[in-house]
């Protein structure tokens, strides 16, 4: 033991196991939160347990939720015709932040990657061919421009076109922002590929 | 291409050096042991990203040290000064930064150093399996065109999900979802049909100047031919769109077998390159004496195409070659590459440059010498000094 009490180590352990905290980080939120107001940290620990307690996964989107069907799923706002499909809840958060898209999502909990042991049954793939019914829907797939993210998309793509509904995928290109000749080639030429009608 | 200075922490049996380079022939002297090699595996960390040695990166980190970091300053054809940053920290991952700024990944930074490795173990190129002569031209290629690198990384990666599929299917004795192995298919034989088009390309430009450099080094008594051999195809083809044909009707040929034994059987990583010494086969025809000349000749050829691919004068690196020639084609070697660019070179003494005896070093000639990791002389002449006597330690 480092620490003179086993409580403040204990909390050092814990804080230390989460993804990109190291011991020295884990150490100074451990002292930061020893000196805050007894409240402060009483609330920061009921809100731990109830979102642990409270949240649950959509049964239709699959996205984290305390009601279900999710918010997105019930308003009557959205367009129920288009479902955006994402890797991880975090990219619906992402495209959310657009203010741009106002279909709905599903999210399958991860990408196709059997080196990793993941195959299209360890993710919610049954799930979203459910939701294709009958008429006008799209499907936009908006996986990472990754090996693994594109073998999905051209998975995907493979189960959904013969259920006649319409199938496509977020661009790949030029970031805004940025200067043409400072982009790698290998995005430039997909840009080219993806080049659109001006 | 030529570096001005380099300096490399934790590398090897290396803590901190520091080298100011000769614009000509750099001669870093040393007994076995003592780190030539690392000052070499230093600039190619830096040009190619990694060591030539095909080492893990983490076993080049100095013994009881956390990571290592290599720098090269240099100066392109056209004046530019140029910067390659290489960090390793196997808790990090590997830090690639060109000029000063952070590259997303290798293919970014290969090719802008062009770099040419001569090292004895090279002999496998000729003399080994299909696997070292199609490493040799990936790393020619890829040298030259961004492209094929970033295409050759995904195929790699692709084929390792598809044989995962493939072996998973084996081990729970069951058959592969078809739709899977499909999409993985389509992934790999786009990859696939575009590099082999270009190795189609690169044998076509590489061959005549091999043909001509492996006559120059064996003055004239050898004939060396080297044929592309592309899996799937009996002759290489003409385009993209034939190769990605022949592909897939191999996929499917071949689907069952893969099934039995758990494993891709078609594809760009089952290519050949054939080599022809005199119109035999070299793994069989070849003299050992030939497959030496004939790794010369190679990497004299891999030089020209680079510089006329990359508009760039490469760097060349011989390890510890000199040892393994006789007098005449060491000094062939020597005063060839000499003249072509900046040059690199381990050996043990100056008595394995015999040749050198009597010579003055040039103004652009240098000699590093190393023990026990660390650099205890360097001299790099001024005119009318440094003249080599017979005894190896001048400088000592």
């Amino acid at each position: 033991m480092l620490h003179t009490s086993q409580s403040l180590e204990s909390v050092i352990e814990h804080l230390s196991s989460l993804p990109t905290i190291g011991r020295k980080t884990a150490q100074r939120i451990a002292l930061y939160l020893l000196k805050q107001p007894r409240e402060e940290v009483v609330a920061m620990a009921r809100a731990l347990v109830d979102m642990k307690d409270k949240t649950a996964y959509c049964t239709i989107c699959q996205n984290i939720t305390e009601q279900d069907p999710c918010a997105i799923c019930q308003s009557p706002k959205r367009d129920r015709n288009v479902i955006c499909v994402v890797g991880e809840p975090s990219d619906v958060l992402a495209v959310e932040k657009t203010n741009d898209y106002h279909g709905l999502y599903h999210v399958l909990g991860g990408v196709i990657h059997p080196l990793d042991g993941v195959g299209p049954d360890d993710l919610k793939i049954k799930e979203l061919l459910a939701r294709i019914g009958s008429g006008d829907q799209e499907v936009i797939l908006a996986l990472n421009p990754n090996v693994e993210g594109e073998m999905t998309t051209l998975y995907l793509a493979k189960l959904l076109k013969p259920l006649g509904v319409k199938v496509t995928r977020i661009a790949r290109g030029v970031p805004l922002g940025s200067a043409l000749e400072f982009v790698d080639e290998a995005t430039i030429s997909r840009a080219l590929e993806g080049r659109v009608e001006a | 291409m030529r570096i001005r200075r380099l300096t490399f922490q934790n590398i090897r049996n290396h803590t901190a050096t520091q080298l100011l380079a000769a614009d000509g022939v750099n001669i870093i002297t040393g007994m076995n042991g003592q780190g030539k090699t690392s000052i070499l595996e230093a600039i190619s960390v830096c040009t190619l990203t990694r060591s030539f040695v095909g080492t893990q990166d983490a076993s080049l980190i100095r013994r009881g040290e956390k990571f290592f970091e290599s720098s090269v300053e240099g100066v392109s054809d056209y004046g530019v000064t140029r910067r390659f940053d290489v960090r390793y920290d196997p808790n990090i991952g590997k830090t690639i930064r060109l000029d000063g700024s952070p590259a997303g990944n290798a293919a970014q930074v290969i090719g802008a150093a062009p770099t040419v490795v001569l090292s004895p173990d090279m002999k496998a190129i000729s003399g080994g399996g299909p696997g070292e002569r199609r490493r040799f031209i990936d790393m020619v290629i890829s040298q030259a065109k961004r492209r094929y690198l970033e295409d050759l990384m995904q195929y790699r990666r692709i084929l390792k999900q598809r044989n995962a599929v493939l072996a998973t299917g084996l081990k729970q004795r069951r058959p592969v979802d078809r739709n899977l192995i499909e999409t993985y298919d389509e992934g790999l034989i786009e990859r696939a049909a575009h590099l082999m088009m270009e190795r189609t390309q690169f044998i076509e430009e590489f061959a005549p100047l091999l043909a001509q450099t492996a006559r120059d080094v064996a003055d004239g008594a050898d004939h060396v031919a080297i044929r592309y051999q592309p899996d799937c195809v009996r002759e290489p083809r003409t385009s993209v769109a034939d190769y990605r044909d022949a592909l897939w009707l191999r996929s499917k040929q071949v689907f069952a077998e893969e099934q039995r034994r758990g494993a891709t059987l078609f594809g760009a990583h089952r290519d050949d390159i054939r080599m022809e010494i005199n119109g035999g086969d070299v793994r069989v025809a070849a003299s050992q004496g030939q497959h030496k000349t004939l790794l010369i000749g190679l990497k004299v050829a891999e030089f020209h195409y680079l510089a006329r691919q990359c508009a760039e004068t490469p760097i060349i690196l011989l390890d510890d070659i000199f040892g393994e020639l006789d007098a005449y084609r060491a000094e062939r070697v020597y005063d060839l590459t000499r003249n072509l660019a900046q040059v690199f070179l381990t050996v043990v003494s100056f008595d394995m440059l015999p040749f050198l005896r009597g010579r003055n070093l040039g103004e652009s000639e240098a000699n590093i010498e190393v023990v026990k990791g660390g650099i205890v002389e360097q001299k790099i002449p001024t005119s009318g000094s440094g003249q080599i006597d017979n005894e190896a330690k001048v400088y000592l």
